[in-house]
């Protein structure tokens, strides 16, 4: 029994360490920031007809709707909320206004004219009908044809 | 002297690559995205078809409710007080009146969805009569649904109407406000 051949036991770091970084690989690519303009605080209703959204639209306005029918602030315009639809109909104006900048580049290059952006209406499931119509008529009246209801994709019982 | 001879007896130099600190900020990354992840429910979406408005910019889309071969349904909701379904009746075309669902909230809705499905069986079977009478061999058309929905309905039952009516198979449903007759 010689003390001078104590040999060295470290436990194989490498295997766990990989395992370790590829956990952390997964975690990051969930984390989901800030992907859509979309607010957290709504309580979205559930459908099971709901369809998967469509990537190959090129420009989406995303509308946020609380429970008293109020279109919240959000990153691109809206600083207060829009409470009437008069206020909806200014600031989806001013977005027809990019949308007319999209339509005369292309025709400057010759490319087919964009449709107008789709607007998808994110509403609190409590509010009430009439207010998401008359955002809806706003939508309308500042030329915004295509509009589309979130949901929550429901799974069949 | 000796880290000479050993360097004599071994050229290769082992690298000693220190892992502990990497696993460390590993460890710390992991428990930042376990504590912050936070999946949310996916997302999807129903098509609405807005009703025609006298002069308003949408009547550049085609305007389903305005062409001959396809069949109308008009479907009204009144609200009760919850808002809720309080009465659902269902006429067919232009025409006022139009045939009572009966029952209230849940059960008025699984009885418009029953009702939906026996008309649209019946659709089918009449445009395959016509089909085989008159030896064309045209592609049958399900009727569009036009909502006309109380004010006070909330939107989750909105969005249950339009769900139930497209599982009945109708795939276009316009809604609108019960008082916007335009």
């Amino acid at each position: 029994m010689s003390h001078g051949s104590v040999e060295k036991c470290e436990p194989n770091m490498t295997p766990m360490l990989d395992l370790v970084l590829q956990l952390v690989m997964f975690f990051m690519l969930c984390a989901n920031f800030i992907a859509e303009d979309v607010n957290a605080t709504i309580k979205l209703p559930t459908a099971l007809q709901a369809r998967p959204l469509d990537k190959a639209e090129d420009r989406v306005i995303f509308l946020n709707v609380d429970k008293e029918g109020k279109v919240l602030p959000n990153t691109r315009g809206i600083t207060v909320p829009l409470t009437n639809r008069i206020m909806v109909a200014n600031y989806m104006k001013d977005q027809a206004a990019f949308d007319d900048g999209l339509k005369k580049r292309a025709a400057e290059k010759g490319k087919p004219e964009p449709p107008p952006s789709l607007v998808v209406l994110r509403a609190h499931e409590d509010c009430k009908y009439e207010k998401i119509a008359n955002i809806m008529l706003g939508c309308q009246e500042a030329g915004f044809p295509r509009i589309q209801f979130r949901a929550i994709v429901g799974t069949s019982k | 002297m000796s880290r000479r001879r050993r360097h004599a007896s071994n050229p290769f130099v082992e690298p000693d690559l220190p892992i502990t600190p990497m696993l460390d900020m590993s460890f710390q990354l992991l428990a930042f995205f376990l504590m912050t992840f936070n999946p949310t429910p996916t997302e999807g979406h129903l098509d609405v078809t807005l009703p025609k408005r006298d002069g308003g910019p949408s009547t550049k889309l085609p305007d389903p409710f305005t062409t001959d071969e396809a069949e109308e349904f008009t479907i009204r909701v009144e609200a009760d007080d919850k808002g809720d379904v309080g009465s659902v009746s269902i006429s067919v075309g232009k025409e006022g009146g139009g045939v009572d669902v009966p029952g209230k909230g849940r059960e008025a809705r699984t009885n418009l969805f029953k009702d939906l499905q026996n008309r649209l069986a019946a659709a089918k079977n009449d445009h395959a009569e016509r089909n085989k009478s008159t030896g064309e061999s045209k592609p049958f058309v399900p009727p569009k649904i036009k909502l006309e929905l109380a004010n006070e309905l909330n939107f989750k039952i909105v969005i249950a109407i339009m769900d139930e009516s497209n599982r009945a198979g109708y795939p276009t449903v316009a809604p609108a406000l019960k008082d916007d007759k335009k």
